[in-house]
């Protein structure tokens, strides 16, 4: 076993250093941006300098490809390294990425920037149950293989420091485990379909501890489909979280449903509804509604006018409706 | 690793085993009938965002971005080749601030000039060539299977402008059954367009031969033709 081992990292060693070197090298500086306009019942109105994120990709030696994201967020207040990968793509449909990455479960958590996601804001379900925009850092192996004409299925599959943090907390305060606190990894993985007539679909599972300590794990199952056609698009995508407490088990679950339709080249109005459901923490299940519309200036900048509708489903109703203009760019 | 109960870690060899039994005799037939860049790029780069000009990066820069993007969209080796060979195809030049000029201006110029020296041009890139649209074989590269292969998804199967990503462009493709219109574009002109590219289409020169090229733009005059 161990000369098995011995002989595979020395020919991965051989590969890394027989890489051509033919590429075009240096460094490539792309991102994304938005600014915001919120007015929320209850609470006034505010501008947001919400996001400005610099992507920085180089093609390095032969098939070694580095990439980092940082993210400034709120004017500034807030600085994140969303991701920084190393990524070997020299084997045939087996792609090795290492380092920080988006953990690619579902849709939604690769798919959030604001250029890119068509209605302002994260679903429920998105933010406490899949706590996007979740990054960790591992090993991860991606890749697709065709079944046909422009299907294919696809596979990611990963192994990284996992989420951490107190017994029965809150899933989004335990990202960022960037030194692995628990010395527990998790796992998970991807299996997707990409098929003709805009079809895509996957299922996701990630699982691990979150808290060594006291033994306790924390499984996300996930499952996501796309459907476009003609300037019509469809999507939806559903997650429950198993969280292991010192007592019993908490179930939580979370879904949207999103259809677009590209009117021209410019105009797209949108509605999305999502869900979350915290069964025995009433205060967590809510439901939303937004509707609005999106005005693309041209290809790299597009305005973005939503109204959300928030719902307390078992609590006494909170006047929290949000209105948002959006203005976003990619460059 | 240990964490993962055996119950699921059933689940996940027997979907995995699945997979590949499905999966590797298709491939093995999707390898002798390979998409190209251009419909590779139609049919996966809109999916999540706009689709972005050709002529937007250098072929440098679109190498980093489709090493980048296709791990995200996890396209096969043979899909990657192929849309990275298209976008650099259109690439803009090294040093360049944007595209060469729109060849329709080049010949609005000419025009211009020429109406200012003899007044109205009715010279020979005003007409329409006579042609027998009937005369179209198919095959593996005549202009029909290279029109639905490089051309169909944005200009459309019937050449109305409307196909399957011309909603991703602004301005939209144009429509070659258009008349009016086509009767202003020489052949010439609609050549070096296919050639060198414009606006967000890309270029075609490393993709088409001259012949090819020409054939094409036969084919799509025919549009036109009642």
């Amino acid at each position: 076993m161990n000369r098995l081992r011995s002989c595979l990292l020395l020919g991965a060693a051989c590969s890394l250093l027989l890489a051509p070197a033919a590429s075009p090298q240096g460094l490539h500086v792309m991102g994304y941006g938005n600014v915001e306009y919120l007015n929320q019942q209850g609470s006034g109105s505010t501008f947001d300098a919400h996001n400005l994120n610099l992507i920085l990709l180089g093609q390095l030696r032969g098939d070694i490809f580095a990439a980092a994201e940082v993210e400034y967020e709120h004017g500034g207040d807030e600085i994140a390294l969303e991701y920084a990968y190393l990524a070997y793509t020299r084997i045939k449909y087996l792609n090795i990425v290492a380092g920080k990455f988006i953990v690619p479960f579902g849709s939604f958590n690769a798919n959030h920037p604001a250029w890119i996601n068509k209605v302002p804001g994260r679903p429920f379900g998105f933010d406490r149950v899949m706590p996007a925009t979740y990054s960790d850092v591992g090993l991860m192996v991606r890749g697709g293989v065709a079944t046909g004409r422009l299907t294919r299925v696809t596979y990611d599959a990963w192994v990284v420091n996992g989420l951490a943090g107190d017994p029965g907390a809150d899933l989004r305060g335990m990202r960022d485990n960037n030194l692995d606190a628990d010395r527990s990894k998790s796992v998970g993985a991807r299996l997707g379909f990409v098929g003709p007539m805009g079809f895509d679909i996957g299922a996701s599972v990630h699982t691990g501890a979150y808290n060594a300590e006291d033994d306790l794990d924390v499984t996300l199952v996930g499952a996501d489909a796309t459907f476009q056609q003609a300037g019509f698009e469809l999507k939806g995508e559903v997650v429950q979280a198993t969280q292991q407490t010192t007592t019993a088990d908490l179930k939580k679950n979370g879904y949207y449903l999103q259809a677009s339709y590209l009117a021209g080249t410019w105009f797209e109005p949108a509605i999305r509804f999502s869900q979350m459901d915290f069964p025995g923490a009433s205060n967590r299940d809510l439901r939303e509604v937004s509707v609005g519309a999106s005005l693309y200036a041209s290809d790299v900048g597009v305005l973005r006018l939503f109204y959300r509708v928030n719902k307390e489903r078992s609590v006494t109703e909170v006047k929290d409706n949000l209105f948002t203009a959006q203005f976003t760019v990619a460059f | 690793m240990s964490r993962l109960s055996p119950y699921l870690r059933r689940v996940a060899f027997v979907g995995f085993g699945l997979a590949a039994l499905t999966v590797f005799p298709s491939a093995a037939r999707a390898q002798r009938d390979q998409p190209s860049g251009a419909e590779v790029w139609a049919a996966n780069c809109g999916r999540c965002h706009r689709m972005r000009a050709t002529n937007t990066y250098t072929a440098s820069q679109w190498d980093a971005i489709v090493t980048q993007m296709s791990l995200y969209a996890r396209l096969t080796p043979d899909e990657t080749q192929a849309v990275r060979q298209f976008l650099a195809s259109g690439a803009r030049r090294e040093g360049a601030a944007n595209a060469p000029a729109p060849v329709e201006s080049a010949e609005l110029r000419v025009r211009q000039i020429a109406y200012l020296n003899r007044g109205p041009v009715s010279g020979s890139f005003l007409t329409k060539p006579a042609r027998d649209c009937k005369k179209s074989p198919e095959g593996p590269k005549t202009a029909a299977s290279i029109y639905k292969v490089q051309c169909s998804m944005c200009h459309g199967s019937t050449g109305k402008g409307d196909g399957p990503v011309a909603r991703m462009h602004n301005p939209r493709p144009a429509p070659f059954t258009d008349a009016e219109r086509m009767a202003k574009v020489s052949d010439d002109s609609l050549a070096k367009v296919i050639s060198v590219g414009r606006n967000g289409m890309p270029s075609f020169k490393k993709t088409l031969t001259e012949d090819e090229i020409r054939s094409v733009v036969t084919y799509v005059r025919c549009f036109g033709t009642p």
